[in-house]
């Protein structure tokens, strides 16, 4: 677990730590309490050395000063006697010269000095006056005699000095004074030099100086001896006490005894080497003395502690004396302090030990603590990042306790939000794209590298007729038609290899329906990004209904070419109908004449009758060259109108130009009709081409409109030609400049033409209205000059075969008349419609729309009207009103009175009143007809 | 006797007509063309006129349709031989313009005799 290891870490790392920095504070401390402590204890050690050393120094001094106070004090007494000796010998020379100065030369002056001093002697015979003069000759020296007269300037002492030289050197600096000088003493064998004091004075008139001499040793000895006695028991400090040795190494005293006598201590050496005698000595030829090192018993142990002791010199006496102190006392201070503060270390390493522990437990306790925060971060932290995987969700911050986390925490927050972002945008792009890929009509494909449909997009899939799923896996020879294969392995290959960067071609796919699909197909390769072939990315745009357009454009043209060529045809066919049926007519006729009057068969009766026969036929083989030139391929079927006005919408929409707008508004119910697609396409593109000639100058508005209807016998006063039953209307209505009543009149003359010449034949409607009439249905008209124009096609539904064909052209059920009739109804267009319908079946018809104008026509020439029609709802009077009015005026006026509701009148009202015919609307031509005769031949009769 | 105006400008068509309604016994009158027809009916006020379509100057339904609105009754027959139209064409129109009987060409003569026959009562 995760914070185990933090746990652990942390622990660790602070246990370590922890006593790490313990034991190196505790090290260090200890170091530097040790270094301070022998930086102390040296110094201390130094300072009671450099103390003792004083102190022993000191003492020491002293005691020499003692020695030579002593010392002096002989001397003293010795120098004094000596001065008055030779004092007196001054005297006595200054006596016998003065004496005899006169009397004798200075040689014989000289001699009786000599004579009189020389025997004098002192100090048990050892003591004697000497001579000398200032320019080094022994003058007088009473021990040996030889050596009076000579030079002895260079004489030495035993020790090397100049004895004259000094002498001569005293004097000269202060007429008198002490020398001192070793000298073997005479007699002696010893090889020791004894110090010999002299006063020496000069005497001035024989230029020489006078002195005597004495050895100090015997005093010397004496008070040697008692120094030996008080210096050896002297004592200082605790253990201090003195020695002293002579500088050949016999020893004098030493710490307490007095040891003269004793072996000489020349070899005395210390256990390091160090030769005792030899370092005193050598520290006493300096005459302030010095100090030596060595080691020495101590009074009470018996092994060896390191000593220092100071001597000084007595070269007088050649004594060595000194005082030493072991400097292990300190040392032993020293350890003793050594092991107080050691143990103070020690207490204070286990005080330190005591804190350690209690600090790991403190750390161990705190850093449970901290970790259980931060436990509970992680764990807040893990939980969020859970959910954050799959949801979109905050972390709230304030939920953490620590800052560290709650900064994690925001950082976090912003990084979801930008992931959301960017997943957000990543979304809407993939949205884009793929709602881009499915939704082009453009069909989109991933083929591998062996040619098999890896992935394909809605459209792909749609021109191919397969789901995705069935397309994936199949390779492009299952789906190419067979004679484009070679062509696009052979340019997929090269693709595939790189030859080519892309290519384009036509090709035919296999839908699965096993039709064929024209695309234009565009191929890439795509790469990975190591620049390796990966698949191959192809683009195929259907252009089957291009195609299929194109191939209805041509098969069109042929059908069109091959109609004109049947026009052609038709109307050289037509244009020699006429005549040959004028021809045939007359054949049939004259020789029907001829055979009428004939009076008997015989064989020309017959030969007639093979003319007529022949004749008949003729007419039959016009016909049907006619019937022939006329349809060039009439097959009549049924077929759903809507769809040969789509193809000729879709035609006109290449052709025209872009100043017309094409409406469309076609009811796709419709039922179908039985018609000749061909001709009916014919009659569309006509009336098309019309209404875009008519708008050619300034563009406009065409529009088709489709619809089914129902021909009421009401509606057969608008479209006589009709029949009761079910049509589908096409309106074909344009902008343009629209036709005068004269010209709506001509129009569907054959030869009949607005078109200047060059411009057209003016076959166009006249051919229409052909056509439709030969689909059994009517063509009709609407137009004003510059509101456009209007034409209804009517073509029956082809549901039964309709025997309409049986309508009766003749019109004896029709009952017909002469008659004058006044017609009044407010509508315009139905008073026009029955008007023309009444009129004719003969009769004499007069309308009005406003019943009051028809009123006063009728007042005025009552006689006129033999009849008169009105409708019954009417503004101002209506029809039952006026009929009153009329009955008034001529009361056996015949009244038809038209209605479409029963609610005003009634049958037997109406009759009342004198109206002798009512007719509810609808009104059927037949029925009007017959209405209208039955009433005048009842008047008649 | 009954007098028939033949409007056609086929010269062999009137000659043949006229024989063959003389010989029932009406009187015949001809014209070559429509405007002639028109003139010639207002100088006799023929019973009945049997009219071509297709003719030179003034056609068939021009002349139909002048008669027609100048004499309310008048009569007509229309014939056509068609050409590059169907005669039927033709012959609603005649219809449309006035006529009260069409026929095709070659016209069946009893049918045409029966409709005059009718036409004049």
């Amino acid at each position: 677990m995760s914070n185990n290891s933090i746990q652990a870490k942390f622990l660790k790392n602070m246990i370590f730590i922890a006593v790490a920095s313990i034991v190196l504070w505790s090290v260090l401390w200890i170091q530097g309490e040790y270094s301070d402590f022998n930086a102390e204890s040296e110094r201390l050690r130094l300072e009671y050395i450099q103390f003792q050393k004083a102190l022993i120094k000191q003492e020491v001094n002293n005691r020499v000063r003692l020695i030579q106070l002593r010392k002096s004090q002989v001397e003293n007494i010795l120098k004094v006697t000596l001065k008055d000796r030779v004092y007196a010998a001054h005297q006595i020379a200054l006596n016998i010269y003065k004496e005899n100065i006169e009397s004798k030369t200075p040689d014989e002056i000289e001699k009786m000095i000599k004579d009189a001093l020389r025997p004098i002697r002192f100090d048990n015979g050892q003591g004697y006056y000497f001579a000398g003069s200032m320019d080094g000759i022994e003058i007088l020296y009473p021990v040996l005699p030889e050596v009076e007269g000579k030079n002895v300037i260079n004489l030495q002492d035993s020790k090397g000095n100049f004895v004259m030289q000094d002498e001569i050197k005293v004097i000269n600096e202060s007429n008198e004074g002490f020398v001192t000088h070793y000298w073997f003493k005479p007699g002696d064998d010893l090889d020791i030099s004894f110090p010999k004091i002299s006063f020496i004075k000069y005497f001035k008139p024989l230029k020489w100086y006078l002195g005597t001499g004495s050895y100090l040793d015997e005093a010397k000895t004496q008070i040697q001896h008692n120094l030996v006695n008080r210096l050896a028991e002297h004592r200082f400090g605790i253990d201090g006490y003195f020695f002293g040795s002579t500088y050949k190494g016999d020893p004098l005293f030493s710490n307490g005894k007095i040891t003269v006598g004793q072996d000489n201590l020349c070899n005395l050496t210390d256990p390091n080497g160090v030769k005792l005698i030899q370092e005193q000595r050598k520290a006493v030829e300096n005459q302030n003395g010095g100090f030596v090192k060595y080691s020495w018993h101590k009074l009470n142990k018996s092994t060896p502690s390191p000593k220092i002791s100071f001597v000084i010199g007595i070269p007088e006496w050649e004594w060595i004396v000194g005082a030493g102190f072991y400097t292990d006392v300190i040392d032993k201070t020293m350890t003793d302090k050594q092991a107080v503060m050691e143990a103070h270390l020690k207490d204070q390493v286990i005080r330190s030990l005591f804190v350690l522990i209690i600090l790991l437990i403190l750390i161990w306790l705190w850093s449970k603590r901290i970790l259980k925060q931060i436990q509970k971060s992680i764990n807040i932290f893990s939980s969020f990042l859970k959910k954050a995987s799959t949801d979109s969700v905050t972390i709230d911050p304030d939920q953490l306790e620590l800052q560290e986390f709650r900064e994690i925490a925001v950082l976090t927050n912003t990084m979801l939000k930008n992931r959301i972002a960017a997943e957000e945008a990543m979304r809407e792009s993939e949205e884009k794209f793929r709602s881009m890929y499915e939704s082009t009509q453009t069909g989109i494909a991933i083929v591998s590298l062996d040619f098999k449909i890896k992935q394909a997009n809605n459209a792909y899939c749609n021109m191919l007729g397969y789901s995705e799923n069935e397309l994936i896996g199949k390779t492009l020879k299952e789906i190419t038609y067979p004679d484009d294969l070679p062509k696009n392995i052979e340019k997929q290959e090269k693709l595939g290899k790189g030859e080519l960067g892309s290519f384009q071609m036509e090709k035919r796919f296999i839908h699965k329906t096993g039709k064929t699909v024209y695309g234009i197909l565009s191929a890439t390769l795509i790469r990975d990004k190591n620049r390796n072939p990966n698949y191959f990315l192809g683009n195929v745009i259907d252009i089957t209904i291009r195609k299929g357009a194109e191939k209805t454009k041509i098969e069109l043209e042929e059908k069109l070419k091959q109609a004109q060529k049947m026009e052609a045809i038709g109307s050289l066919a037509g244009g020699i109908a006429h005549d040959f049926n004028n021809v045939l007519f007359s054949i049939i006729g004259f020789t029907e004449l001829t055979i009428a009057d004939m009076l008997k068969d015989g064989q020309n009766k017959s030969n007639l009758d093979q003319i007529l026969i022949a004749a008949n036929r003729a007419k039959e083989m016009v016909q049907h060259i006619l019937a022939f030139s006329r349809q060039t391929k009439t097959e009549k079927k049924p077929v759903k109108i809507q769809s040969i006005i789509e193809e000729v919408v879709k035609l006109l929409k290449t052709s025209i130009p872009s100043t017309i707008e094409l409406k469309v508004n076609i009811d796709k119910n419709c039922m179908p009709i039985f018609a000749d697609t061909v001709q009916i396409h014919q009659v569309i593109m006509n009336l098309a081409t019309n209404a875009s000639h008519a708008m050619r100058k300034k563009g406009g508005v065409m529009k088709f409109t489709l619809k089914q209807k129902k021909i009421s016998s009401d509606d057969l006063i608008r479209y006589p030609d009709l029949h009761t039953g079910t049509y589908v209307k096409l309106t074909v209505k344009d902008t343009g400049h629209g036709m005068s009543s004269e010209v709506m009149g001509k129009i569907f003359n054959p030869y009949f033409t607005t078109k200047k010449v060059g411009e057209g034949t003016g076959m166009g409607l006249s051919v229409v209205h052909g056509i439709i009439l030969d689909h059994d249905g009517d063509v009709v008209a609407e137009s004003k000059p510059g509101k456009g124009a209007i034409f209804h096609i009517f073509l029956p539904i082809a549901d039964k075969i309709n025997s309409i064909e049986q309508h009766s052209t003749s019109s004896e059920l029709i009952p017909r008349g002469r008659e004058n009739i006044l017609l009044v109804d407010d509508d315009e267009q139905i008073a026009d419609m029955t008007e023309q319908l009444i009129s004719r079946l003969g009769y004499h018809v007069v309308s009005y729309t406003d019943s009051q104008k028809a009123l006063e026509a009728f007042k005025k020439e009552p006689d006129k009207f033999d009849l008169v029609i009105t409708d019954m709802t009417m503004p101002n009077i209506t029809g039952t009103e006026l009929a009153v009015k009329l009955l008034k005026i001529k009361p056996d006026i015949q009244i038809i009175l038209c209605s479409g509701y029963s609610e005003l009148i009634d049958k037997e009202t109406a009759q009342a009143m004198g109206i002798k015919a009512y007719i509810a609307k609808p009104i059927a031509l037949k029925e009007i007809a017959q209405a209208i005769r039955k009433i005048l031949d009842k008047e008649k009769s | 006797m009954a007098h028939i105006l033949i409007i056609d400008d086929d010269e062999q068509i009137l000659k043949m007509l006229c024989l063959t309604l003389e010989r029932e016994g009406y009187r015949v009158t001809t014209a070559s063309d429509g405007r002639k027809g028109i003139k010639l009916y207002k100088e006799t006020l023929a019973d009945v006129i049997i009219t071509d379509i297709v003719m030179p100057e003034m056609e068939g339904l021009e002349a139909i349709r002048k008669l027609r609105k100048e004499f309310k009754d008048i009569k007509i027959i229309a014939l056509s031989g068609g050409g590059f139209v169907n005669p039927k064409e033709y012959l609603k129109l005649a219809k449309n313009f006035g006529a009260q009987y069409t026929f095709s060409k070659p016209v069946e003569i009893k049918e045409l005799l029966k409709a005059i026959k009718e036409l004049i009562g």
